[in-house]
C-alpha cells in the first residue's frame, strides 16, 4: 500500500487535498507512489519530507516539517484553483494525515499556518500544468494516532475495589493527555461535588489497589492531655467504609483546643511500586454542633508533624468530608531510591499515621473518622469541583480537557456532536472547575485514580460509584 | 509499566533476525517519584475570573514565569506573559482581581496564590499578549484600615477647655508623682496641672470648675473608651471636688470618680475606673473629662493657690477577639496578642481564613493609638517593632475558601536542608559591625535628656569574650519611659545586627524538606522556616528525620525570609536573614514602616534599596 500524505480538515477528518495523488486521477498532486522509497515517506520529489527533532526536550516544544511537492493540474485554470486551495488550506492551523508505505495505522500532525513556496514554470506545454514547491511549517511536537475511548465505573469504598480505573496497552511512545468525560446522573444530581484525580504510570500501576492504599480508623489510642474530655470508641455508620469507624466524643466539659488522637496503621502496600509521593486524605464526619465549628487536624509520623501547618476544617459545609492533609512520601523521610546500580529496585515501607485533632469550641459534640487514604500524587494530579448539581444530569456531561487543563459542561459526549454550555442570566448553571494537572497516560499500562468526596459542601456517599469515560490520542515522537 | 512493543511479525528482509538467546523485554522505567523535573514539565499557571464564575485560562509554565514568597507576607508577587490570540477580546480570567495561581501539576498542589493587579494587555501588529502581574493576598492587610486605639498615654491628647478663665490647666514637668501601683509603666515626668490662683472668685451657685478633655474618640469611628487610669495629687484643703467623667457621643455624662480635694495630700490617689458595674454605666463612651470643681456652699475667693496634678494618665479602649466579639478589658496590661487578636477580629476576619493557629506574643504594649487611621499591615509592623519573633503570612486556601492568614512564631526547627551541590551560597560578612551593647539616649520629657544601657547576647562576640557598644539615638521619638526606651533600643540594636548578617542561596536542584519528609523541587520552597546549609556544618545533635532539633551555630542555620523563583533559569533565590548571628534570637524582615527605623536609615545611608 502506498504511503498516505494528505491535508485533512481535522484529526481523523475529511480529505481536503491529496498530497500523494495517483496517476490518472482527475487532478491533484503528481503521483509519487512509485518513487517512494520502500517503507518510507521519502522522495516526494527529489528530497524527502523531513520532520525536525524536538526543538526542546519537553512536551512544550515545536518542530518543523518540510514537504516538497509538485502540483499538476488538468488545465491551466485547474492548476490555479489547486494552488489557491493549497494556499487557503495552509493559511491557518491545519492537519496533515500521514501513513507510511505498508503501515496500517494513520497519524495526524497538527501544523501551523505557513505560505508554501511555489515556483511556477511557464511552459508552452498544453498537457503539463505543473507547479513545484515546498511546504515548510511549524508543527506540534507530536503526531497523534487514532482516538482511543474507554471507561468504567469507579467505586468509592476503599474496602471494595475503589478509585482505580486501568488504562492499559496505551500505544504511542510518550505520555498523552486524557480527555475525561463524566455522565453520571446520580453523581451529578448531588448539590455539587469534588474529586481528586491522579494517575500512576510507572511500574505496575494495577498493584495500587484501594485496599492497599487505605486504612480504617482504629480506636486504640488515648486522648492527649490531662483531662481533655475526649473519649474514643468504635462506631457503626452505614455510610462508612466497611460500615464502621471511630467516634471521638467530646464531653460537655470539653475545653476548646484540648486534643484527642487516633492512629491509622501503615497500609499493607509493599514492593517496588511503593516509593512515591502520595496525597494523604482522611474521611471525617462532623456530627451536629461540630459541623458549625472549626475542627483542627494534625497528622504525625514518628512524633513529628508531617505538614507545615495544622489543617483547619472551617465551620459549615458537608457533614462528611474527605480532607486533604497534604503530601507524604513512602518511604517517609528517607531517600526514595538507591542510586547505585543494585540488582533489584528498592521497595519501601509504608508508615502509620497518628492523627491529632481538636475543636476550637467548648462543649459536647462528636466527630467520626472513617478511613485514611494515600493516593498517588507525583505524576499528574488535580481536583475537579462542581459547585452545584447539573440541571439535566442525564444528558449533560462534565468534561475535563487535558489539553488545556480546564473543565466544562457539555450537552453530549464531546466525542460526538455537542455544545459547551455557557453561563446564562437565567438559571443557576454549575461552574465546573479543574485545578491541577490533568492526568496523562503513558505508553503501556496506567491506572487512573478518581477519589470523590473532596468537595466542601456536599457529602459523597461511599456507596455511590462514579461513571468515568475517557479518550486519548496516542502521541508519537517518531512520525510513522 | 513500560511500553509493550507490538510484534513486528516475521520480517520480510531475509537474514535479519533476533539472535538466539537474546530475549527482548519491555522498556524499563523509573523507580520512585520523579525528581529533578524541569519547571516546564510541572508548573501550570491558572487564572480564574473574579468571583470564580466563567472560563479559566490555564497555561503550561510560561517561559518568563517568576514568583516569590516572603516572611512576613506569604505569597508575594507573580509575573508571567500569557500569549493570547490576536483579535480576541481580553478574557475575563485575565481581568484585574482575577484569581491567579501557580500549580504543580504533579500533585495538584498550589505553589503560589494571589490575584491579578495588572493584566498587562499588549497588542502589536502581529498579535496580543498579557504581561500579567499578580500579588498575593497580603494586600488585604494594606487595604483594610480604620482608626484603631488600644491604650493612649499621650498627655498631648488632653485638651484644656479653659472654662474657668482665672485658672490654668497645662502640661508641666514634675518628678514628684510616683508610679501607679496598678500600672506596669513607670511614670514619665509630664503631668497635667490645674490651678486656681490666689484671689480667684469661686462661684457656688454654678460651681466654678476647670476641665481637661480627652477628645480623639469623639469625632472618629474608633473604639470606645472602656477604662481610664490616673494618679491625682493636690494641696490639702476643703471645698473642692475632683472628678473624672465620661460622655457618650450624645453628650450624656456619667460622673465616675469623685474625690475630695483634701484626700489628695500628701500622697496622691491612684485610681482606675472602667465601664461596667460599680464604675460607669454609659456605654459607647467617647469623651473623658478631668474636672477640678469648687464644692463650697457659698461664693468665696481663693485664699491661696489651689492646685491639682494628674499623672500616669492612661486611656484604654474597647478591644475585640478574633471572632469580632467584644472582650472585656479593665486594665492597662495590653499585650501584643490583644492587638493582634483585635486587628484580626476587626479587619481580617471577613477577608481571610483566620482559623489557623495565631501566635500570642505577650509583650506589653505601652502606647498604641492611631487616630489618623492605620492599615492592618501598619499594626503588624508596629507589633514587629515590639516583638520580632513571629511573622504573619497569607497563603492559599486549604480546606476553606478564603486565603489563609497565619501569625506564627519563627520555628526553631529547620525545614529545608540544602545539600552540597544543590545551591550556590553567598553569605554576607558584617562581623566587624556586630554589637552586643547599646547606649540608648532618649527624652524623659520635653527636652530632658536621659539614657539607658542595654545589652544582648551575640554568640560570636560572646565566644570571643568581646563587648562592643553602639549608640542608639531615640531622642527623635518624643518623651519615653525608661522601660520603653530600653525595649526600643534592644529592638533597634537587634535589627541593625540582623541586617548586617545576611546571605543568599541559589537553589538549582531538589533539596530535602524535613517537614514533609521528601525531596522538593526549587519552586516548592517557601519562606518562613529555618534552612540548614549542609555545605557548612552538618548537625549531629539529634532530632528525627522529620524534625531536626538543636541550637543554631551561626554558620549553617538561617531563617528563610524570602524565596524568588524563576522558571527561565529553574532556580530559587533564597534570602537568608539571621541565624545565630542575630541578637537575642530575634529576626527582622525589612518591611515598610510608618516611621523610619534606625536600621532603615542605616541601610539608606549605606546606599542599599529597601525592599518593597
Amino acid at each position: 500500500m502506498a504511503a498516505i500524505l494528505q491535508i485533512v480538515d481535522r484529526h481523523a477528518g475529511a480529505l481536503i487535498l491529496e498530497l500523494n495523488g495517483w496517476a490518472g486521477d482527475s487532478a491533484g498532486f503528481v503521483k509519487r507512489g512509485l518513487n517512494l522509497t520502500e517503507g518510507q515517506l521519502a522522495d516526494l520529489n527529489t528530497n524527502p519530507a523531513a520532520w525536525s527533532p524536538l526543538s526542546t526536550p519537553t512536551p512544550l516544544g515545536r518542530r518543523r516539517i518540510t514537504v516538497p511537492f509538485i502540483l499538476v493540474g488538468t488545465s491551466a485554470d485547474d492548476l490555479g484553483v489547486r494552488v489557491a486551495k493549497l494556499m487557503q488550506a495552509t493559511r491557518g492551523s491545519w492537519w496533515l494525515r500521514v501513513r507510511r508505505h505498508g503501515a496500517s495505522q494513520d497519524s495526524w500532525l497538527q501544523c501551523y499556518g505557513c505560505v508554501p513556496q511555489i515556483d511556477s514554470q511557464v511552459t508552452a506545454s498544453t498537457t503539463a500544468h505543473i507547479a513545484q514547491g515546498t511546504i515548510t511549517c511549524e508543527t506540534e511536537p507530536y503526531a497523534v494516532g487514532a482516538r482511543v475511548d474507554g471507561g468504567g465505573t469507579v467505586g468509592q469504598d476503599p474496602a471494595a475495589a475503589a478509585w482505580g480505573l486501568d488504562i492499559n496497552s496505551v500505544p504511542g511512545d510518550t505520555a498523552t493527555p486524557l480527555l475525561l468525560r463524566f455522565n453520571d446522573p446520580s453523581a451529578f444530581s448531588l448539590d455539587g461535588m469534588g474529586a481528586f484525580i491522579s494517575v500512576r504510570r510507572r511500574q505496575t500501576p494495577a498493584n495500587l489497589t484501594s485496599v492497599k492504599l487505605a486504612r480504617q480508623a482504629e480506636a486504640g489510642a488515648n486522648p492527649v492531655g490531662a483531662n481533655p474530655g475526649v473519649t474514643i470508641a468504635p462506631v457503626t455508620a452505614a455510610d462508612f467504609s466497611g460500615a464502621s469507624g471511630v467516634r471521638a466524643t467530646f464531653s460537655p466539659s470539653y475545653t476548646a483546643l484540648a486534643s484527642g488522637q487516633i492512629t491509622f496503621a501503615a497500609p499493607s502496600f509493599t514492593g517496588p511500586d511503593v516509593p512515591g509521593v502520595y496525597r494523604l486524605f482522611v474521611r471525617v464526619r462532623r456530627n451536629p454542633s461540630a459541623i458549625g465549628q472549626v475542627l483542627v487536624l494534625k497528622p504525625f509520623i514518628n512524633g513529628a508533624l508531617i505538614v507545615p501547618e495544622e489543617v483547619v476544617v472551617p465551620a459549615g459545609g458537608a457533614p462528611i468530608r474527605t480532607i486533604d492533609l497534604g503530601l507524604v512520601q513512602w518511604p517517609a523521610a528517607q531517600p526514595a531510591t538507591i542510586a547505585a546500580p543494585v540488582a533489584n529496585p528498592s521497595g519501601a515501607q509504608t508508615s502509620s499515621v497518628l492523627l491529632q485533632f481538636w475543636r476550637k469550641s467548648d462543649g459536647a459534640a462528636s466527630v467520626d473518622f472513617d478511613y485514611m487514604a494515600w493516593l498517588p500524587a507525583d505524576e499528574d494530579a488535580g481536583y475537579l469541583t462542581l459547585d452545584r448539581a447539573l440541571p439535566s444530569p442525564s444528558t449533560q456531561w462534565v468534561v475535563v480537557d487535558g489539553y488545556q487543563h480546564l473543565a466544562m459542561v457539555t450537552t453530549a459526549s464531546p466525542t460526538v456532536a455537542h455544545d459547551i454550555i455557557g453561563q446564562s442570566y437565567v438559571g443557576q448553571l454549575p461552574t465546573a472547575d479543574w485545578t491541577g494537572g490533568v492526568p496523562r497516560v503513558g505508553p503501556g499500562n496506567n491506572r487512573l485514580f478518581v477519589a470523590c468526596g473532596t468537595g466542601r459542601d456536599t457529602t459523597w456517599p461511599s456507596a455511590l460509584n462514579l461513571n468515568v469515560a475517557y479518550s486519548f490520542w496516542p502521541r508519537f515522537t517518531w512520525l510513522r | 509499566m513500560a511500553y509493550v512493543p507490538v510484534s513486528p511479525g516475521a520480517t520480510t528482509w531475509p537474514g535479519i533476525y533476533t539472535p538466539p538467546g537474546a530475549d527482548e523485554h519491555d522498556v524499563g522505567d523509573l523507580y520512585g517519584p520523579p525528581l529533578g523535573t524541569p519547571p516546564r514539565e510541572a508548573l501550570l499557571v491558572k487564572f480564574t475570573p473574579p468571583g470564580g464564575r466563567g472560563g479559566s485560562v490555564v497555561r503550561e509554565c510560561p517561559a518568563d514565569l517568576t514568583f516569590d514568597s516572603t516572611a512576613p507576607g506569604g505569597h508575594g508577587s507573580m509575573q508571567c506573559t500569557i500569549d493570547w490570540p490576536d483579535g480576541y477580546p481580553p478574557p475575563e480570567a485575565l481581568a484585574v482581581a482575577a484569581t491567579a495561581q501557580v500549580i504543580d501539576r504533579r500533585h495538584g498542589g498550589t505553589i503560589w496564590y494571589g490575584h491579578v493587579i495588572d493584566p498587562g494587555y499588549t497588542r502589536t501588529g502581529t498579535g496580543a499578549s498579557h504581561q500579567v502581574s499578580a500579588l498575593g493576598y497580603h494586600t488585604v492587610l494594606d487595604t483594610e484600615a480604620r482608626v484603631l486605639a488600644y491604650v493612649d498615654r499621650d498627655l498631648g491628647q488632653w485638651l484644656s477647655i479653659n472654662d474657668y478663665p482665672a485658672g490654668t490647666a497645662q502640661i508641666v514637668d514634675d518628678l514628684s508623682l510616683p508610679q501607679h501601683p496598678g500600672d506596669w509603666v513607670e511614670p514619665t515626668t509630664s503631668v497635667i496641672e490645674m490651678t486656681y490662683p490666689q484671689g480667684a472668685s469661686l462661684d457656688a451657685s454654678t460651681p466654678s470648675h476647670m476641665t481637661v478633655q480627652y477628645l480623639p474618640t469623639k469625632y472618629t469611628d474608633g473604639p470606645d473608651i472602656v477604662m481610664v487610669l490616673a494618679s491625682v495629687q493636690g494641696r490639702s484643703a476643703a471645698n473642692f471636688a475632683v472628678r473624672l467623667r465620661v460622655r457618650n457621643a450624645a453628650n450624656s455624662v456619667n460622673n465616675v470618680y469623685i474625690a475630695d480635694y483634701d484626700d489628695l495630700s500628701p500622697d496622691p490617689d491612684h485610681f482606675y475606673v472602667f465601664e461596667g458595674a460599680g464604675d460607669w454605666t454609659t456605654v459607647n463612651a467617647r469623651v473623658g473629662e478631668l474636672r477640678f470643681e469648687y464644692s463650697g456652699g457659698s461664693d468665696a475667693t481663693a485664699s491661696r493657690d489651689w492646685w491639682l496634678r494628674w499623672a500616669n494618665l492612661a486611656v484604654v479602649f474597647q478591644r475585640v477577639g478574633q471572632d469580632g466579639a467584644n472582650t472585656p478589658s479593665s486594665s492597662t496590661y495590653v499585650y501584643a496578642y490583644d492587638v493582634v487578636n483585635d486587628v484580626i477580629g476587626r479587619l481580617l476576619r471577613q477577608k481571610l481564613d483566620i482559623a489557623e493557629a495565631i501566635a500570642e506574643p505577650d509583650t506589653l504594649i505601652e502606647q498604641a493609638a492611631w487616630w489618623g487611621g492605620v492599615t492592618a499591615r501598619g499594626v503588624f509592623d508596629f507589633i514587629e517593632d515590639q516583638y520580632a519573633n513571629a511573622y504573619w503570612a497569607v497563603w492559599e486556601p486549604r480546606a476553606g475558601v478564603l486565603p489563609r492568614f497565619e501569625y506564627l512564631p519563627w520555628a526553631s526547627h529547620p525545614r529545608y536542608i540544602l545539600p552540597p551541590g544543590a545551591a550556590k551560597i553567598a553569605l554576607a560578612g558584617g562581623g566587624d559591625e556586630l554589637a552586643n551593647r547599646a547606649v540608648v539616649s532618649y527624652q524623659t520629657s520635653r527636652g530632658v535628656p536621659a539614657s539607658v544601657t542595654v545589652s544582648g547576647y551575640v554568640q560570636e562576640l560572646d565566644r570571643a569574650g568581646i563587648v562592643r557598644t553602639v549608640v542608639v539615638d531615640l531622642t527623635g521619638e518624643g518623651a519615653l519611659s525608661k522601660s520603653s526606651a530600653a525595649k526600643k533600643g534592644l529592638a533597634a540594636l537587634s535589627q541593625s545586627n540582623v541586617i548586617r548578617s545576611s546571605g543568599s542561596a541559589t537553589v538549582t536542584a531538589p533539596i530535602y524538606d524535613v517537614k514533609e519528609g521528601r525531596m522538593v523541587e526549587p519552586w516548592e520552597i517557601r519562606a518562613g522556616w529555618p534552612v540548614v546549609l549542609a555545605d557548612g556544618v552538618l548537625r549531629a545533635d539529634g532530632g528525627t528525620a522529620f524534625g531536626l532539633t538543636g541550637a543554631r551555630d551561626g554558620r549553617s542555620t538561617f531563617r528563610l525570609t524570602e524565596v524568588q523563583y524563576s522558571a527561565s533559569s529553574g532556580t530559587a533565590e533564597l534570602t537568608l536573614d539571621g541565624g545565630a548571628r542575630n541578637l537575642f534570637n530575634r529576626v527582622r524582615h525589612p518591611v515598610p514602616r510608618r516611621k523610619k527605623t534606625l536600621a532603615q536609615l542605616a541601610r539608606e545611608k549605606a546606599g542599599s534599596t529597601p525592599r518593597k
